[in-house]
Order: structure tokens, then C-alpha cells, then sequence
């Protein structure tokens, strides 16, 4: 008798096997759509309705049902979207500048050691070839390179040093960039991501550090401009000097934007949920 | 704004604040601690739809009269702690006078015993 009563339900419970964690991830990602909730506003629902379910349990319910009860008494997305912006719709605007700014202070740092990385593979690249042709010692024996679709060697360096392919490689470099702040933006990475919280802890931290770093940058900068300056006679050093502290300005003023949009204390910052 | 059982919505709306200072002025809570707090102390005539408690909460916090810290809980999940601040205790007294003087005035009108303020 008992084992007839256990069937139909052990074949209920495979059937509609229900998984908790990834139903308030939907949920989750069914927040994060709204764009007027901002990130502290949703940790706090999900905390809520994280308790709810709990609640739920406790009296007895199964995990299904107590998820949807606790969906239901939370409020629909959208309509928790449009109550919360009614009260503060400045946070919300603070949270996208300072994203934005994030964003663009992180795209500013990226193309400086992409151009950087290309400068080193341009050379690695090239420098074989100028050696091939300079000693007359070849990285391949004849037959070999015969064989290779390599390009002729004035090709190659046409084709590496030509505008065009900067700009493709510029272009291809903004990509990952892009994509990482895409996947940020939809709540995926969170997890990797999670030890920068570090830098953003506390604005004290976070100016520490990017000065810091801004200060080193700006040491080498004046170095390597010293170099021009040893050339007296060439009239554009002044002028690179000037264009090369303005350049500078950018990724300062973002700095500043972003260290004020910063918490002043050292409080905990919203987890990117 | 809000669900109710027994109460009007403006009525719920007025009596949102004293309601969440007075809570939070016996030791801080969160959320979904308030929520059932409400539920208890009301005997269900209260009910507050979940989601908007919290765009009250904000808008007092704004206003400096509760503040907020995130904090571990014992079970090891982390949830948004409120507490009354000072300016939130004054407000408090003010509301209390208010909701007595118009509590006594019913009372009278209706020939029951006041309450002392």
C-alpha cells in the first residue's frame, strides 16, 4: 500500500522538478530589465523575496509554490519599476553616469594598452623580415617559405603600419570591452567581477588608488617628453608636450565623475546583481 | 498605493510613517521584518503590499529620518537594515501629538475615553 501511494508522487516530483535558485535568477534578470530600479533597490527586492520564500517554507509549502506566492506578494517588475522612480528618480540617473563614466574611463585605459600591445606585435611581426633581409639569415629555409602564404616583406609592413588596419585593429580592441560591459549590464559575470569592488568600496579608496596610478602614468609621460625636449631645435615639442597634458584631462575628469558619484564613507557597495 | 483590507488607502498612506518610526524606534529592521510586524500588530486590517514598503522607506531615508546599513544577518544573508535616526526621533514626538490630538477629538465626539498625550 505504501509503496503504490509513493509512485505517482516520486513521478510528479520528476516530472516538474522545480529549481529554486534558477527561477529567482530569472526573476533576477526580470528586474534588472526595468531601468528605473537601481542596483541597491534590486539586491534589497531580492533579499525580500529571498526571506519570503523562506517564510513560506517554514509553513510547509514546497519550493514551487512558495516562490510563486512570494513573487506574487513582491509586486510585478514593471510596476515596482514605476513606484520606485516615482520616489527618487536622481539615484537612478546617478547610477547610469556612473556607469557610463565607467565605462568610458575603461575604454580610455584599454585602447592605451591595446595601442601598446600592437606597437609590441607590429615589431615582433616585422623585425624577423628586417633581419632576413639585412643579414641575410632566414628564419625558414627557402622551401619552406616558398610554401608559406607569407606576404613579401614591404607588403607586410604596408599592410601592418597602414592607417586602415589601425583603425580595424582599434576597432576590433573596443569589442571585448563592449561585451564585457554588455554582460556586466545584464547580470552575467557578476561573480568574476566581484573582487573590483575593492576599488569601489569607499571614495577615499577608490581616488587613493587612480591618483596613485594617474601619478605614475603621468611620471612616464614626463619622461618620455623630456626626450623630445633634448632636441631643441625641433619647433612641434612644445606642442606635443601641451597635446599630451591635455589628452590627460579626459580620463582625470572621468575620474573625478566617478569618485563623485562614489558613497563618502566606507560603506558597503551593491553587489552588480 | 497600498492593498487593504480595512483601511483606506489614503488612510494607510498618512499612517505609513508613524507606523515605520515607531517600529524602527524600538531597534532597527528590515523589510520583510516590518511587513510582518504590521500584519501582527494590525491583526491583518493593515496589509502592506510588499514591494512598495520600500519606496517609503527610501523617501524617509531621504529625508534623514531613518538610515540604512547593509548588514549579515546569522544566517549568513545579507539584508538592508533601517534604524531611526535623530531627526526621525523628533519627528516622531510631532507625529504622536498629531495622531492623539486627532485620536482625542474622535474620542470625544464619540464619548469614549481619551488617552493621555
Amino acid at each position: 500500500m505504501a509503496g503504490r501511494s509513493q509512485l505517482p508522487v516520486q513521478i510528479m516530483e520528476n516530472q516538474t522538478r522545480f529549481d529554486l535558485n534558477a527561477a529567482v535568477e530569472n526573476w533576477r534578470n526580470e528586474l534588472a530589465a526595468q531601468p528605473n530600479l537601481a542596483s541597491d533597490d534590486r539586491r534589497e527586492l531580492e533579499t525580500h523575496l529571498r526571506d519570503a520564500i523562506a517564510g513560506f517554507q517554514q509553513r510547509g509549502l514546497n519550493d514551487e509554490e512558495s516562490f510563486w506566492l512570494a513573487r506574487k506578494r513582491v509586486g510585478q517588475p514593471p510596476q515596482l519599476g514605476e513606484e520606485f522612480t516615482k520616489t527618487n528618480p536622481a539615484v537612478v540617473w546617478r547610477e547610469r553616469i556612473f556607469w557610463a563614466a565607467l565605462i568610458l574611463l575603461a575604454i580610455r585605459l584599454w585602447s592605451g594598452i591595446s595601442s601598446m600591445l600592437w606597437a609590441i606585435f607590429q615589431t615582433a611581426v616585422t623585425t624577423p623580415y628586417f633581419l632576413n633581409n639585412y643579414h641575410s639569415v632566414s628564419p625558414f629555409p627557402d622551401w619552406v617559405r616558398f610554401y608559406l602564404p607569407l606576404p613579401s616583406n614591404i607588403d607586410l609592413y604596408d599592410l601592418l603600419f597602414s592607417p586602415s588596419s589601425r583603425m580595424v585593429f582599434n576597432f576590433l580592441s573596443l569589442l571585448p570591452v563592449l561585451g564585457i560591459a554588455w554582460l556586466l549590464s545584464r547580470g552575467r559575470l557578476s561573480k568574476s567581477f566581484s573582487w573590483m569592488q575593492f576599488f569601489f568600496q569607499s571614495r577615499r579608496r577608490f581616488l587613493f588608488i587612480s591618483v596613485t596610478l594617474f601619478l605614475f602614468y603621468l611620471l612616464l609621460l614626463v619622461n618620455s617628453l623630456l626626450r623630445y625636449e633634448s632636441q631643441p631645435n625641433d619647433p612641434s615639442s612644445s606642442l606635443i608636450i601641451v597635446v599630451n597634458i591635455m589628452s590627460l584631462l579626459y580620463p582625470a575628469t572621468l575620474i573625478a565623475v566617478i569618485a563623485w558619484l562614489l558613497p563618502p564613507q566606507n560603506q558597503k557597495t551593491p553587489k552588480r546583481a | 498605493m497600498y492593498k487593504t483590507a480595512m483601511l483606506t488607502k489614503d488612510l494607510v498612506a498618512a499612517s505609513s510613517k508613524p507606523l515605520l518610526l515607531s517600529i524602527l524606534a524600538g531597534g532597527e529592521s528590515y523589510g520583510y521584518e516590518i511587513i510582518q510586524k504590521v500584519r501582527e500588530l494590525s491583526g491583518g486590517q493593515i496589509e502592506w503590499s510588499d514591494g512598495m514598503l520600500y519606496p517609503v522607506l527610501h523617501r524617509l531615508e531621504r529625508d534623514g529620518l531613518i538610515e540604512s546599513e547593509w548588514k549579515e544577518a546569522d544566517t549568513g544573508r545579507e539584508r538592508k537594515y533601517y534604524f531611526i535616526s535623530t531627526d526621525g526621533r523628533k519627528a516622531l514626538k510631532t507625529e504622536r501629538r498629531q495622531w492623539l490630538a486627532v485620536h482625542n477629538s474622535l474620542c470625544k465626539l464619540w464619548k469614549i475615553k481619551p488617552v493621555s498625550i
